[in-house]
């Protein structure tokens, strides 16, 4: 099937040539040509050095309605976010946790941290960083009055100690293998302690320590960053300022890459991708996310309570099939973790029940004991057009298979409540912008009170498997928890993932230096400039 | 006249205040509030979380208090803040406004400029190839989804002819070329269907006045044909297209909310459509209540032009 | 004080429709106003489309065949495929069931509540007649497609909400045009001499004032008929109509949209279905009004 690099390949014997030598290299082959080292390959530097100055639009399909640092979950917001705020610690292109606003940590035990932070790091507003606002700001998250969505990745901290000014210690409950990750968790950001009074005030405003300051936000339609003079990484960042513009059509934005109006675009659907990736005007970048269509099962309902009518629908649907018509066949179908999670994604052909295969599932069918047409309610979270597009694949699979689906939409209102009263219907969705398979997992499928399990797995031994994968501090010994886990995933598929969507960029030849992300955050853009 | 102007004021009240009932019930009847907008689908916060979120809001007390609280503040002045941005709504409402405005004039100019002419020529030219040809045209006009045909012109103009407008908004006052060329297709595509209607209301009118006796009168006395339409007919015909004019600002802002959505306008309708879709109450509400009462005093104005223009009518 | 004209309402017909000769008369009509006629053989296509759409569409509409994404039109497919390799053809004929049957269920509701409650408001008046008018006022007060958006939301996207919502939002316009219609009628000596023969309300308002008011309502039916058609495209535009994989108009053009620079013929032919049918209606309800209204025919 289609690979991430595989236009690279297109491109490769008539433009390499061409191409090589030119500035363009480093990102139009780089980026698409790599294919072990996903990102490490676009870490190569752009030939050139480079340079300060100019500004960008960035155009996009959608803009968030506020720029609240702690509460705002829109995964639109959170890809803007750390342009302008900035956490402890920052996961890097590679997946390591990397100093940021803390020069440096150490280890003082499995339970106690001592983060040093750096001096001289001026918020926004002209106010110098310290330990008061690392607390305040952690604590915020923490606070359940807060109502912050990120507050279930910090519930490992017993307490944030402030020792002195440059100086805080984290204690947790106990060992806990992605806590640095979760410092640098999506919904964190330090902010000046004294920024929030009645809590409304940053829903419109960002006082950060990013290399950009926010200059002007109208909600769902413009964000303005302008460059943040006094940054604590001098010489960073390249651009004067970047506008981040809302053009819902997104075949305007191919319109406006064309004319120039539009210098970088970031496409949800592959379609438009599609009619801009020969153009040589511009500079395509897709590569492979962690974000993935999955049509999620419940436990305890009617007929997916059996698990042979599970394994019925996982091996009834051709992922293949929902990847090249919902997804343009940009992106991979997938097992149980995206491969861009490449450390810890078992891969799809050492995993049970992904091929289809019609006459298997007709015997799963049966040995539930269930006589075709079985009735099957799918739901569909009104908003998300690749999930629409998946569910049409998937009831017409699932027809043949002997389901009679019937396809129900709702507002992500409804589906919140149902999940928190444990009563939520399989559904379609999307998940994604994990680092590590804790993030993944833990909330998803631990049974309650430490979980969410919303499907009402209620399995014991992934359970035991969550409980020591997030206590174990070995990279190597949790691979090998997390692939067992995935093994069980996929043996009795409450959750079947379909396909990840590649992230796809374009942008005008003259912008230089951005590497993708694997989560779509743009901390890419950090490092972009322009060419003379 | 004055007892006229009072009774239709208070009228204008009653049927705001059923509006704002209507609103706000309205907005709590649809599942899902701003918690779980602001919250996404991939947060799987537990139920605390939420509950303080409601608090936030104020969502936690019955409607009724909510309700009495937020015509407390409207008769104050104050038409609150928009629960996601904090940004006060009636300031998002007239930031907006004028994008929508001028969408609209311009939308109703285009209508006029090209309904009446035409009605009045398919009027006088009656029964002809030209008058059917008229009538099948503005049939023609009300038929198209004007979503449709803005979609159609995006790509025709975007795609086949490689001009587009700038993407980003610039007011008449920044920049009038520029803004011109952003709002002409979108104004185009929204007077579609109005200067159809128009059109076929003029041709009716002027139909009805040509027939009339002081017509008779005065081609009797020799008057001209040109002048007859110009001065005699076409002056009583206009008031009834008036009418539809003034009552076609209805179907013209509810087909705002749409062409602004074809066409990415920042106006009144989007924010109105984006604050539905994100449950944010205090805007919805805010923009409603505005956009009805604004819609309401152009019908009262109408009236009043009537008078204008037919001295005969005398409000009592 | 001056009574607004409304253009749905304009002209309520004061006149008693004049009685007709039963035969020949479609065929004397058809020569006078070819639109008309041209409306008339529109309208009754799709009706034979819908009804024998199992018969005409030669591939089930619903069907996914993954070798055949984005066809042009061609002998196979008339009107090409779309992305999950449907036939377009099968949609759009199988999409008049679903677009003209949601656009006649709940005009027909709306006719009923509507047309009911402005008969009893125009025949009763004082109170009622206060009372519905405000009420009706209000709803009046929010452009259409708002009102119908506002409602869809509150019930969930759907074939049924479509239905509820459109009948919501026409339920005023009927009422309107029913009252103003009554209020007319009421006036004119018959209606006095049957209530001073004594006959009962009942008796007076079906058997006289019904069957006056019945022109206008008929003409009003069909302009209406012609904006729910509209309103459901429009609202699918938005997402919030008939949800896919069901092949309403609305939606296979809304499912269009994102392929328009690449494959324009998905959008293209329910796009003219739609116009197609509108302007059907809109010929039909000139052709009754030109005919109940004589001054202004040719």
């Amino acid at each position: 099937m289609d690979e991430p690099w595989q236009e690279g390949r297109d491109l490769k014997r008539r433009e390499f040539l061409r191409l090589a030598g030119t500035a363009g290299l480093g990102l139009a082959a780089g980026g698409v040509l790599s294919s072990y080292r996903l990102w490490s390959a676009q870490a190569a530097p752009a030939a050139g050095t480079p340079r300060r100055g100019g500004r960008i639009t960035f155009a996009s399909a959608a803009l968030p309605a506020s720029i609240e640092p702690h509460l705002e979950g829109a995964d639109i917001y959170q890809r803007r976010k750390f342009l302008f705020y900035e956490t402890l610690v920052w996961v890097d292109f590679d997946l390591v946790p990397k100093p940021q606003l803390a020069e440096r940590w150490e280890e003082r035990s499995a339970t106690e941290y001592i983060f040093h932070l750096r001096r001289g790091v001026r918020f926004h507003n002209g106010k110098e960083m310290d330990a008061e606002d690392v607390k305040f700001s952690y604590e915020r998250v923490m606070d359940p009055r807060t109502g912050s969505g990120g507050r279930g990745d910090l519930v490992m901290i017993k307490s944030i100690d402030i020792i002195d000014r440059h100086t805080l210690r984290f204690v947790l409950h106990e060992p806990t293998a992605t806590f640095l990750v979760n410092v640098a968790g999506k919904y964190n950001a330090v902010i000046p302690k004294d920024a929030v009074r009645t809590g409304r005030e940053l829903q419109h405003a960002a006082v950060g320590t990013g290399p950009f300051v926010v200059e002007a936000f109208e909600p769902n339609r413009l964000l303005v960053l302008r460059r943040f003079p006094d940054y604590w990484d001098r010489g960073k960042p390249y651009l004067d300022g970047i506008t981040f513009q809302a053009v819902p059509d997104e075949s305007s934005i191919v319109a406006g890459l064309r004319t120039g109006q539009i210098d970088m675009a970031q496409f949800e659907s592959g379609v438009n991708f599609n009619l801009v990736r020969h153009l040589r005007a511009l500079n395509n970048v897709q590569a492979p996310g962690i974000r993935w269509v999955v049509l999620d099962l419940m436990g305890d309902m009617a007929p997916t309570s059996n698990p042979d009518v599970r394994r019925a629908i996982a091996v009834g649907i051709d992922r293949e099939a929902v990847l090249r018509i919902a997804g343009d066949g940009l992106g991979k179908p997938l097992g149980v973790l995206p491969p861009a999670m490449e450390f810890w994604a078992v891969p799809r052909d050492r995993l049970p029940n992904q091929k289809r295969d019609v006459g298997r599932a007709r015997e799963f069918l049966q040995r539930a004991g269930l006589r075709p047409p079985v009735p099957l309610v799918i739901r569909n979270i009104v908003g998300f057009p690749s999930l629409i597009a998946s569910v049409q694949v998937i009831a017409d699979n699932l027809k043949e298979v002997g389901f009679d689906v019937r396809v129900e939409t709702v507002d992500i209102g409804v589906w919140i409540r149902d999940w928190i009263a444990r009563q939520s219907v399989p559904t379609m969705n999307e998940w994604g912008g994990f680092i590590d398979p804790d993030q993944a997992f833990y909330r998803h499928y631990h049974t309650p009170p430490k979980g969410v399990d919303f499907r009402r797995w209620n399995n014991a031994e992934v359970d035991r498997l969550l409980d020591e994968g997030r206590t174990t501090l070995d990279r190597n010994r949790r691979k090998a928890i997390y692939d067992r886990i995935q093994m069980i995933m996929a043996e009795d598929p409450i959750s079947i993932p379909l396909y990840a969507p590649n992230l796809l960029y374009s942008m005008n030849r003259k912008v230089k230096g951005f590497r993708p992300y694997p989560t779509g955050f743009l901390f890419g853009l950090r490092d972009v400039w322009i060419e003379e | 006249m004055r007892a006229y102007v009072l009774r239709r004021l208070a009228a204008m009240a009653a049927t705001l205040l059923g509006v704002s009932v209507i609103v706000f019930i309205m907005m709590r009847l649809i599942p899902g509030t701003v918690v779980e907008q602001l919250l996404g689908q991939s947060a799987l916060v537990g139920e605390e979380t939420i509950r303080s979120l409601r608090e936030f809001f104020g969502l936690d007390r019955p409607w009724y208090v909510q309700y009495v609280e937020w015509m407390a503040g409207l008769l104050r002045g104050d038409l609150g803040n928009s629960w996601r941005s904090n940004r006060p709504v009636l300031s998002l409402f007239l930031s907006r406004l004028p994008v929508s405005a001028e969408l609209a004039v311009l939308a109703v100019a285009w209508s006029l400029v090209l309904g009446v002419p035409l009605g009045v020529l398919a009027a006088v030219r009656r029964g002809t190839t030209f008058d059917s040809a008229i009538r099948f045209i503005s049939t023609l006009g009300l038929s198209v989804p004007a979503f449709w045909q803005g979609t159609l012109l995006i790509l025709l103009f975007s795609i086949h002819l490689q001009w587009m407008p700038s993407l980003q908004w610039v007011s008449l006052r920044q920049d009038p070329w520029t803004n011109l060329e952003i709002i002409a297709l979108p104004a185009l595509t929204l007077g579609t269907a109005t200067a159809a209607m128009i059109s076929r209301m003029t041709r009716s009118a002027m139909l009805d006045v040509l027939g009339r006796e002081y017509i008779r009168t005065a081609r009797a006395k020799g008057a001209r044909e040109p002048r007859v339409v110009s001065h005699h007919a076409l002056r009583n015909a206009l008031i009834p297209v008036i009418t539809v004019a003034g009552v076609q600002m209805g179907y013209i802002l509810g087909g705002i909310v749409v062409i602004e959505d074809v066409f990415n306008l920042p106006g009144v309708g989007r924010l109105l459509l984006d604050a539905i879709f994100q449950r944010d109450y205090p805007v919805v509400q805010g923009s409603i209540l505005l956009g009805a009462a604004l819609f309401m005093m152009l019908n009262f104005l109408v009236d009043l032009l009537y008078a204008v223009i037919d001295p005969r009518i005398q409000y009592g | 004080m001056l009574r607004v004209l409304r253009p749905a309402a304009d002209r309520p017909v004061g006149t008693p429709a004049p009685r007709r000769a039963p035969g020949g008369v479609w065929a004397r009509r058809a020569r006078q106003n070819p639109l008309f006629a041209a409306g008339a053989l529109i309208l009754l296509v799709f009706v034979v489309m819908g009804t024998f759409a199992p018969v005409i569409a030669p591939y089930h509409p619903i069907a996914i065949d993954a070798q055949r994404m984005f066809q042009a039109p061609s002998g196979a497919h008339l009107f090409g495929t779309d992305r999950f390799g449907r036939d377009l053809f099968s949609r759009v004929v199988y999409g008049v069931r679903v677009s003209l049957g949601i656009a006649g269920l709940s005009i027909t509701i709306a006719a009923l509540a509507g047309g009911l409650l402005g008969l009893l408001a125009g025949y009763v008046g004082r109170g009622l007649d206060q009372l519905l008018g405000r009420f009706m006022d209000v709803f009046f007060a929010f452009p259409s497609v708002l009102l119908a958006l506002g409602i869809s939301a509150v019930l969930g996207a759907g074939a049924t909400t479509v239905v509820v919502a459109i009948a919501v939002v026409y339920t005023p316009l009927f009422f309107r045009v029913m009252r103003a219609s009554v209020m007319a009628e009421r006036g004119l000596t018959y209606v006095e001499a049957a209530e001073a023969i004594g006959a009962g309300a009942w008796t007076i308002m079906t058997r006289h004032i019904l069957r006056n008011v019945l022109s206008p309502m008929v003409v009003q039916i069909a302009v209406s008929l012609s904006y729910a058609i509209l309103i459901e495209s429009a609202l699918s535009y938005l997402g919030v109509g008939v949800q896919p994989p069901t092949p309403s108009w609305g939606t296979i053009l809304n499912e269009g949209k994102e392929f328009l620079p690449i494959s324009p013929w998905i959008s293209l032919f329910p796009g003219l279905f739609i116009m197609l049918s509108v302007l059907a209606l809109n010929f039909l309800s000139d052709g009754m009004r030109d005919y109940l209204d004589p001054r202004l025919q040719p």
